[in-house]
């Protein structure tokens, strides 16, 4: 997404971080210096402003802050915390920033430190407003930067500018302090110091760094490109620019200094010269003088002149003096006056006026006795400028008397004046001029170069200050600058002529000072504007370059894309570009439009679920989301799209996630997979048919190493399912028998021939040895080169059996054929018949020789001819029937007839339709059959004769039953009833035997009741109709049990009742049994103790056998064949009661059904009593 | 006898030995009162579907419940039986037959002719009077009888 590559994004992460610490190092330092008093640290110079303790600490807080956020950019949780932290820096210094501007100054800036003090005026230790401003700017930038997303590509741009603008205010502060003319100070704000606006460049680094990283042009990569570098660009050129115009003051600024040092010291060298001269020779004349004032003998003389003006030797000789004195030392004129001050003498000999001036200063040598200047002075305005060397005569004796002056007039013009206006360098405009004070005024002693006349002519008030002369008379000495007497600013060297009322004043207009300077200045510039020139230029150039590089790539970009278009346009596949929100169609390519059939404005109109049966709005918008967040690049799948015609054909979608220009889009392209579904299908087929057959397919490389094995193959050579078949070589699979063959001859026959096809054999897992039939086939790569083998193999093993089989039995069929006792022929079923072949059989039974009857019609052998429609006939129900069957009569060779029975079949032998015939000599049969049949006839009658008698008989039976059970019983309820009157009515009246004698009455018509129910049931065992069913004996017997013994007899019994072999039998009479054997087993075990009944079953060689026993009395043994006899007991009836015919009816049962019974037993050992039954038949039910 | 109409017990019986026993064996259980006894087949159908002699019936006035004898003469019981369970003014009568025929035969025909009750006279008597106790108790008291339908 964004235009920064990971090598960029590094640097400038690392930029941030780099930057942002050394932003906060120079706050922490300045705190160290607020901290342990070092002013320097927090100043970085003398007389600078220093860093205030709040821009160290915001600085401190940004610039960590700024490292955090380059240093962890994916912590979500640090990237809050700075973000709240930038927002609250934004606060602060906005806040601090009105309070700045409004001048007021805040204690806590100080964050508790002790500062007093300021500098030149300005508070120190308090936050300048341009600080202030430039902080609020970073901490916008930074919040913007920290704040960014790609919802909001704005922010970062911001970030960026404003941080850019910072850099620049403070490029400009530093470059001014590097300079040294720090900018602001002097002004009504508080300057920013030189370590806050190296901070600020720190920091703003740092920030568009930051920045730099979080952003994301809008535009495309080439123009935010060209964007991006146009900015470096200006920001370059801006900075050389600036670096240029700096470096060129500072070099001018430099170069004025130094200039203006070196003039300064001309200016002090000349002036200290001249200021030496002129006192040395105010010295000298001084010196003069005294040569004159302590001369006694001049004294001598100048007394005698003085006192005798007539003696003219001392006059001559005086005047000689003077003119010596005058000549030697240059003086205009001697004087010499008395002590009244009138003039005695002059020297050259011309008259004068004293002059005013001298009146008074005569007045005050003689009361000073000293010798002294007279300074320079004019008696008139034309006269000209002289000054006096007075030499006071004193009296040769009492030298405190002053006789005589001697006046030396000092012509000025001689030497002074040379030696003021001489200056030793060619100058323009510099001189040297002395001045004095007189009164309020500065009094210029000479003749300026500028101005004539001006000796003692000229003055200035002291109050004009900025006068130099005026400055040096008020006693300031060094360089100064100033204004000349002309007003015209000047560089001058003021001092003080020792000894002397004078000043001296060396200047020079400072045009003249300035004026290499100026021509300095303006080669700088010059150089500078070259200078600049270039850098614009080159600047320009590479911004030209890059732009037209920029455009070229932009055409061939253009061009490229246009073509681009071009080709998808063109292109067969089918290409949309749809809005990710509104679905709807912005671009498709002709492919697209070709396909589904529609035109490109009606497709506009149409969104992908339209074209997409499989899918609706609903369920095709949430393919979109993960592409929209970039968790899936691509999305690919199969669907189908259909036609304007409707018609549909299945498709391979690629849907992804585009941006450009800012926009998201999606592009989908769309593959025609109509043909790559058939080749599928076509594939999936062949491959089901190669896994489908039963024969072997096997694809090897050459070495032998196997590549696939279809299913069969892996059956065949019991390989599993889903085994990994490369780790196989085919050789070990190939039986010992054929390998050699196989690999010596077959192989090599197919690499050279392209297949070869033979029998072969395999070798299973197991061992098992398949022969096979097997085409190998060599496959050719795109080279020529054998690179694969494949082979189908078919198991033979089978059709190889059955051949063998087949010969075998071809020759056992021969054999028996011949051998059949039967007469067996083969007759050709077309024209006559002719019989094919014929057994020995055959020949034997009809009499004829083999030869006689092959080629024969098979008329021969049969009474009459056949009659071709009856034989067609004939054939066609043998096909349907497939053995016909009929017994004829055949004539034997010696016309002998004979009954035959014929089979025959129709068998393709050959190929030929031949009919088999089979026949077989019946006439023994048919006698046998006859004898059958008569006896059959014979039996059936007198079956049903018995059948008949026994009917009657059951029925005689089943009357006879009948009444006995009906009429039998009448008379003795009778009889028992009636007794029972007579004993209830008329008991009172019979003794005790009468009653016993009618009890006996009364047990035997009970025991006569029993008798006439057991012969009853016994007869009816005979007589009922069995029906047999399968009967579950286990729950029979158990049920059984339970209806003949009531719940106090239970109690009373341990019964015991194992599984039971279910039984075939009639459940009716099944019941009556068992009823039987478990009361007798109730009845005999009762008396005993320890009572106990079990019944079990088990299997006995075809017969299910089931017991009963019971732990009771038993019987004697040795009457074992008497129990199962009617009535017959082996117990007395006063013992137990019963008939004895229970068992009689359980063995009668048991062997209507075919079973058996019998019984053990042991007096008082109890007894257990089996019986058996037909075991069922599988099948039966 | 009593008003034909009012009858509780039909016993039909042949024999006399069996009768006079059945008739103590109900007097003995106080159920004697309204008892009518027919002794053959034909005179219980008469009585059943008032005729014959016993014109002046109203056939729905039904008795409580028909004791019925097997071996009878004339018309034999099963024949009764069927008479009875065919026709529907009376097919609702309860008949119970008593008799000393354990004949499965017997019993299968009676239940498909559509008996209500099959006892077998014990030919001990105190188990006979028992029994008879049974059935009064059981048809005269216990079973609600049809209601008599109009005709």
């Amino acid at each position: 997404m964004s235009s920064i590559k990971g090598g960029e994004r590094g640097l400038l992460s690392a930029l941030t971080q780099i930057f942002g610490a050394i932003a906060a190092g120079f706050g922490l330092l300045t705190l160290a210096g607020w901290v342990l008093d070092l002013p320097l640290l927090s100043s970085f110079g003398l007389n600078l402003i220093p860093m205030a303790p709040s821009s160290a600490f915001m600085f401190g807080v940004l610039g960590i802050a700024t490292l955090v956020h380059g240093r962890l950019p994916q912590s979500r949780r640090a990237q809050r915390v700075i973000l709240a932290v930038g927002l609250f820096c934004a606060l602060i210094t906005l806040l601090l920033f009105f309070t700045s501007s409004m001048g007021i100054q805040l204690k806590a800036e100080h964050l508790g430190i002790p500062i007093t003090g300021s500098l030149n005026g300005i508070p120190i230790g308090h936050m300048s407003p341009v600080t202030a401003f430039s902080f609020v700017l970073a901490s916008l930038s930074f919040v913007a930067s920290a704040s960014s997303s790609s919802d909001r590509p704005k922010r970062p741009t911001f970030a960026l500018w404003s941080a850019g603008l910072a850099i620049l205010v403070h490029y400009v502060l530093v470059l001014a302090y590097f300079v040294g003319l720090p900018l602001l100070y002097g002004g009504v704000f508080i300057p920013p110091a030189f370590p806050t606006s190296l901070a600020f460049l720190a920091l703003g680094v740092a920030l568009a760094a930051s920045a730099r990283t979080h952003a994301r042009p809008s535009s495309e990569p080439i123009e935010a490109h060209t964007t991006q570098s146009t900015f470096a660009l200006w920001v370059t050129l801006v900075g050389l620019a600036l670096g240029i115009v700096t470096a060129g003051y500072a070099y001018y600024r430099n170069y004025e200094n130094n200039y203006r040092v070196e003039v300064e010291h001309q200016l002090s060298a000349i002036a200290q010269l001249k200021v030496g001269e002129i006192a040395r020779w105010r010295n000298e004349r001084l010196g003069d003088g005294s040569v004159l004032y302590n001369n006694p003998t001049f004294s001598d003389l100048v007394g005698r002149v003085l006192g005798r003006p007539e003696d003219g030797e001392a006059y001559g000789e005086l005047r000689a003096w003077l003119v010596r004195v005058l000549e030697s030392y240059d003086y205009d004129r001697v004087i010499l006056l008395d002590a009244q001050g009138s003039e005695r003498m002059s020297v050259p000999d011309t008259p004068g006026p004293v002059g005013l001036h001298l009146s008074q200063d005569i007045l005050d040598i003689i009361g000073s006795r000293q010798m002294s200047f007279l300074d320079l002075h004019r008696d008139s305005q034309d006269q000209p400028v002289h000054m006096e060397v007075l030499v006071p005569i004193l009296e040769e004796v009492d030298r405190t008397r002053v006789i005589g002056i001697l006046v030396l007039r000092i012509d000025p013009e001689r030497y002074l004046y040379p030696l003021i206006n001489r200056w030793p360098t060619p100058s323009q405009t510099a001189e040297t001029l002395i001045v004095r004070r007189d009164g309020n005024e500065a009094l210029f002693l000479n003749d300026l170069r500028f101005q004539k006349d001006s000796a003692l002519a000229l003055r200035v008030s002291l109050e004009r200050e900025d006068v130099a002369a005026a400055m040096a008379v008020m006693g300031q000495t060094g360089i100064v600058e100033a204004v000349d007497y002309r007003g015209v600013p000047v560089v001058a060297d003021l001092r003080a002529i020792p000894d002397s009322p004078w000043f001296m004043v060396a200047r020079m207009d400072e045009a003249e000072v300035y004026a290499p300077v100026r021509a300095k200045l303006w080669e700088v510039v010059v150089l500078v504007g070259v200078l600049l020139f270039g850098a614009g230029s080159g600047v320009g150039l590479i911004w030209r370059r890059q732009r037209l590089h920029f455009l070229q790539e932009r055409y061939a970009m253009a061009h490229e894309r246009a073509w681009l278009h071009e080709v998808i346009s063109r292109s067969l596949n089918e290409v949309y570009v749809f809005d990710s929100l509104t679905l709807r169609f912005t671009f498709a390519n002709s492919g697209a439009c070709d396909n589904l059939g529609y035109t490109v404005e009606e497709l506009a109109k149409l969104t992908p679920p339209d074209v997409m049966p499989e899918f609706t709005q609903e369920s095709f918008r949430p393919l979109l989301p993960p592409l929209r967040t970039g968790k899936r690049k691509l999305l690919v799948f199969e669907t189908v799209h259909r036609r304007r015609d409707g018609s549909e054909y299945p498709v391979e979608v690629h849907l992804q996630q585009v941006e450009t220009g800012g926009e998201a889009v999606c592009l989908a392209i769309v593959n025609d997979i109509t043909e790559r579904r058939q080749a599928e299908q076509e594939r999936d087929r062949r491959a089901a048919i190669q896994e489908a057959t039963p024969d072997f397919i096997g694809l090897s490389d050459l070495q032998g190493r196997a590549i696939y094995v279809n299913r069969a193959g892996r059956e065949m050579l019991e390989i599993g399912a889903e085994e990994d078949v490369s780790n196989l070589a085919i050789a070990d699979y190939l039986a010992d028998s054929a390998r050699a063959f196989v690999v010596n001859e077959a192989i090599p026959a197919a690499i050279r021939e392209g297949s070869w096809s033979g029998e072969g054999a395999l070798l299973s897992r197991t061992g098992r040895e398949i022969l096979v039939s097997q085409v190998i086939l060599a496959h050719r790569g795109p080279g020529g080169e054998v690179e694969f083998l494949s082979t189908i193999a078919r198991d033979i093993t089978e059709r190889k059996r059955s051949e063998q089989a087949l010969i075998e039995s071809s020759s056992q069929f021969r054999t028996l054929f011949e051998a059949s006792p039967d007469a067996i022929l083969l007759i050709d079923p077309h024209d006559e018949w002719p019989i094919l072949d014929c057994n020995m059989a055959a020949c034997q039974m009809n009499g004829y020789t083999r030869d006689e009857l092959v080629g024969q019609s098979v008329d021969l052998l049969n009474l009459t001819p056949g009659d071709p429609n009856e034989r067609k006939e004939y054939v066609e129900r043998i096909h349907r029937q497939g053995v016909l069957r009929l017994d004829t009569f055949h004539r034997r060779k010696d016309g002998s007839v004979f009954s035959v029975e014929v089979s025959t079949s129709l068998i393709t032998l050959g190929g030929r339709d031949v009919v088999l015939g089979i026949d077989r000599d019946i006439t023994e049969r048919r006698r046998a059959e006859e004898e059958i049949r008569r006896l059959n006839v014979e039996l059936e009658g007198r079956v049903a004769q018995r059948t008949a008698q026994l009917a009657s008989a059951n029925q005689e039976l089943e009357a006879f039953a009948y009444s006995v059970s009906h009429d039998l019983r009448a008379p003795l309820r009778a009889i028992d009833g009636f007794s029972r009157i007579i004993l209830e009515d008329f008991g009172n009246t019979l003794d005790p035997e009468g009653k016993r004698l009618f009890d006996v009455i009364l047990t035997n018509t009970q025991r006569m009741d029993q008798l006439i129910t057991d012969l009853l049931a016994l007869s009816r065992v005979s007589r009922t109709e069995m029906q047999s069913s399968r009967v579950d004996m286990t729950a029979l017997a158990d049920s059984i049990y339970h209806e003949i013994a009531s719940p106090e007899v239970r109690r009373k019994f341990a019964f015991y009742v194992a599984p039971l072999p279910d039984a075939s039998a009639d459940p009716a009479l099944l019941r009556q049994v068992w009823s039987n054997l478990l009361s007798n087993a109730i009845k005999y075990a009762m008396p005993k103790a320890g009572r106990a009944i079990e019944v079990g079953g088990y299997m006995d060689n075809g017969m299910c056998v089931y017991f009963v026993r019971d732990n009771g009395v038993g019987f004697n043994p040795a009457y074992t064949n008497k129990l199962f006899g009617v009535f017959q007991r082996l117990h007395k009836a006063e013992e137990f009661e019963g008939n004895g015919v229970g068992l009689a009816i359980v063995q009668r049962i048991i062997h209507r059904h075919g079973g058996k019974t019998w019984a053990e037993g042991e007096i008082n050992r109890g007894a257990t009593f089996y019986f058996s039954l037909p075991a069922m038949e599988p099948n039966h039910e | 006898m009593n008003d034909p109409n009012e009858v509780e017990i039909l016993l039909v019986e042949d024999n006399t030995a069996d009768l006079e026993l059945a008739m103590r064996a109900l007097k003995k259980n106080h159920l004697a009162n309204r008892v009518v006894v027919v002794t053959d087949g034909e005179e219980a159908l008469d009585f059943i579907f008032a005729r014959g002699s016993y014109s002046d019936r109203h056939v729905e006035n039904a008795p409580k419940v028909i004791l019925l004898d097997l071996k009878l003469p004339k018309v034999n019981g099963l024949e009764v039986l069927r008479a009875i369970k065919s026709d529907p003014r009376t097919k609702a009568f309860p008949v119970v037959i008593l008799t000393s025929s354990k004949e499965e035969s017997d019993i299968v025909e009676s239940y498909q002719l559509g008996v209500n009750s099959y006892i077998v006279k014990p030919v001990v008597f105190d188990k006979f009077v028992e029994a008879v106790n049974n059935l009064g108790m059981y048809w005269l008291l216990l079973n609600q009888r049809p209601p008599p339908q109009s005709p």
